[in-house]
């Protein structure tokens, strides 16, 4: 990878056209955007470009380190909480709902665009539109996974070129609250509110008082859970509509119908979410569109973490009562099934709908090979 | 079932805010069969099934009242029936249980219904507590030590005692629980409330859901009617 202080190169391609090479301290960069899931890369093509994610082996140690940090804090939550199969059984949760994404984008775009299919034009692999070579499908789509997954936002291969099929699950990773690993520290604090609604859910179910790790869960815990659930939903189906109706937002799209809508779906959902990848094909680089969406990255991060503040304050000051038979266990089999059902059911139940419009009518309809 | 109806009275609704919106839904849905242009059948059918799903929880709730309340009459009818062995200067007289004072002395042998609550002060007796604690079991009350106290409505098994009322006419234990059971405005327990708001967010959320279903309808270029 390049690391170096000199000023971009200019050389002269083949075809006699002047290209500029980017070049700059590139692998410090990239080491800190992949650690710090921060996904900010030197170059525009991010990970894509040659130079900063040059062979299989510099994609590998990236997508590792972008889950470094995440998952580590799944552990760090077991030590502290002197629960460790607690740790490992949220990290359980988060893991299949990931593995469950990865499976699916990647037979989706194994599977190819079936237009491609039907007019003989298709590569062997499946979609490699938008995609490098040097990675192929399945790096792509793995990459794609984790980094919609831990609200990095780094891409090795283009959102938009996607399938239907195949960008819903970046899409979908980021609405459920990039929850699955998440952030540094976000992607835990999003998942303790989920347990913390799971573990309610379910105490109610048995008819038992919900407490989490020997602290009741009351009326201004539920609140606070709720709170930064809708600060999520809000934006991203607010911000969407008004694009969709309007012409600042139909402005920017670059392809028409169901996909223009997932372009803007990605764009907005990405932003409340803090991720930042995109579906490249929206040109989110006008006013209107800069001003929502830096209005639903505030909102995103800023009023999200204002609830769950006030969520872990009122658990601290709760008083501890001693574990008896009565308590839900927050390990087990059962407790990771009952997390990822409440992250689906909170999850999906809220976009379902706009997903609907958006990436599902197209898989259908471009399987009936219509075109936009 | 008439009370069902009855209870659609938004005043009362509103104190359940899922309810509440199902029902304002239920409504508006009715209005669009007679405003709507095409697929009455639909439209009619949902506003249907939605007024169903209002008109079914009410039921419910009546019928859970409806049940309290016959209970809290049967108690109280057992109340009012209830002959006193009331002692005044040695002699046993019998009065019914309401006109029974404070500080009144009553006699109670094996097969008596306890008037009022009081107090042992002469004799040991097993008490069958059933109707206030549910408890199939007899319990021993005595005079003197922490088990003195008895309460109306319960039944002696076996012995004799005398107990010394100390209730107020209308503010025993019994009355208090008929009012309870009685009266439908008892206090959310913590867990409801809760879930309530629980509930009440998710409400919310899928509002929001529905509401912008219209613009992204408007974006697709679909009118959005029964089927597609």
């Amino acid at each position: 990878m390049v690391q170096n202080f000199s000023p971009y190169t200019k050389a002269i391609t083949l075809e006699g056209a002047e290209q500029t090479i980017v070049q700059g301290p590139m692998a410090s960069q990239v080491a800190i955007k992949m650690l710090g899931t921060n996904g900010g890369g030197y170059a525009n093509a991010n990970a894509a470009h040659p130079f900063e994610n040059p062979t299989p082996l510099s994609n590998l140690l990236q997508m590792l380190s972008i889950f470094a940090i995440g998952s580590g804090l799944t552990y760090y939550l077991g030590r502290m909480t002197k629960n460790q199969a607690h740790g490992w059984s949220v990290w359980g949760a988060m893991m299949t709902l990931f593995l469950a994404g990865v499976l699916v984008c990647w037979w989706a775009e194994a599977r190819g665009n079936p237009i491609h299919q039907s007019l003989g034009l298709a590569s062997i692999d499946g979609n490699m539109e938008g995609k490098e070579v040097r990675f192929g499908i399945f790096n792509s789509a793995l990459f794609a996974a984790i980094t919609t997954a831990a609200s990095c936002g780094a891409v090795n291969s283009m959102h938009d070129s996607f399938t239907a099929v195949g960008g819903l699950v970046p899409l979908f990773n980021i609405e459920l609250g990039e929850v699955v690993i998440g952030g540094v520290g976000a992607g835990l604090y999003g998942m303790l509110v989920f347990v913390v609604l799971a573990v309610f859910i379910a105490g109610l179910m048995v008819g038992r008082t919900p407490e989490y790790l020997g602290k009741k869960i009351q009326s201004f815990d539920v609140k606070m859970a709720m709170l930064s659930l809708l600060v999520l939903t809000v934006p991203i189906l607010g911000f969407t509509a008004w694009a969709a109706v309007s012409p600042w937002g139909q402005a920017g799209l670059n392809n028409a119908g169901p996909h223009g809508l997932s372009e803007m779906l990605y764009a907005f959902s990405s932003a409340t979410g803090n991720n930042g990848s995109a579906f490249a094909g929206l040109t989110a680089n006008t006013p209107w569109y800069n001003t929502t969406l830096g209005l639903a990255m505030l909102i995103g991060r800023f009023l999200m973490v204002v609830p769950i503040m006030a969520l872990a304050g009122s658990l601290v000051q709760k008083k501890l009562s001693p574990a008896s038979v009565g308590t839900f266990p927050v390990s087990g089999g059962t407790f990771i099934l009952l997390l990822i059902g409440t992250v689906l059911l909170i999850g999906a139940l809220n976009f379902l709908p706009v997903l609907a419009l958006g990436p599902i009518v197209e898989h259908f309809i471009t399987a009936q090979g219509k075109l936009f | 079932m008439g009370d069902a109806f009855k209870k659609l009275d938004p005043r009362l609704m509103i104190r359940n805010p899922v309810m509440f919106v199902t029902q304002i839904g239920a409504a508006l849905t009715t209005v669009a069969v007679f405003t709507a242009t095409t697929d009455h059948g639909f439209i009619a059918q949902l506003a249907v099934w939605l007024w169903f799903t209002v008109l079914f929880a009410n039921f419910a709730e009546a019928v859970a009242e409806g049940r309290g309340k016959a209970q809290a009459d049967s108690l109280r009818k057992a109340r009012k029936d209830t002959m006193a062995r009331r002692l005044k200067d040695g002699r046993e007289e019998k009065v019914p249980a309401p006109e029974l004072q404070k500080g009144d002395l009553v006699v109670c042998e094996a097969g008596d219904v306890i008037p009022a609550d009081g107090e042992v002060i002469e004799g040991i007796a097993s008490v069958d507590e059933a109707a206030i604690t549910g408890e199939s079991a007899p319990v021993i009350r005595e005079s003197g030590g922490d088990r003195s106290a008895v309460t109306g409505g319960t039944r002696v098994i076996s012995d004799r005692i005398v107990i010394r009322i100390t209730s107020e006419k209308g503010n025993a234990f019994l009355d208090r629980m008929i009012s309870m059971v009685e009266g439908a405005k008892r206090q959310k327990t913590p867990n409801e409330i809760a879930l309530t708001i629980l509930l009440s967010a998710i409400t919310l959320v899928f509002l929001l859901v529905t509401v912008t279903l219209k613009p992204f309808g408007i974006y697709s270029a679909t009118n959005f009617s029964a089927r597609c």
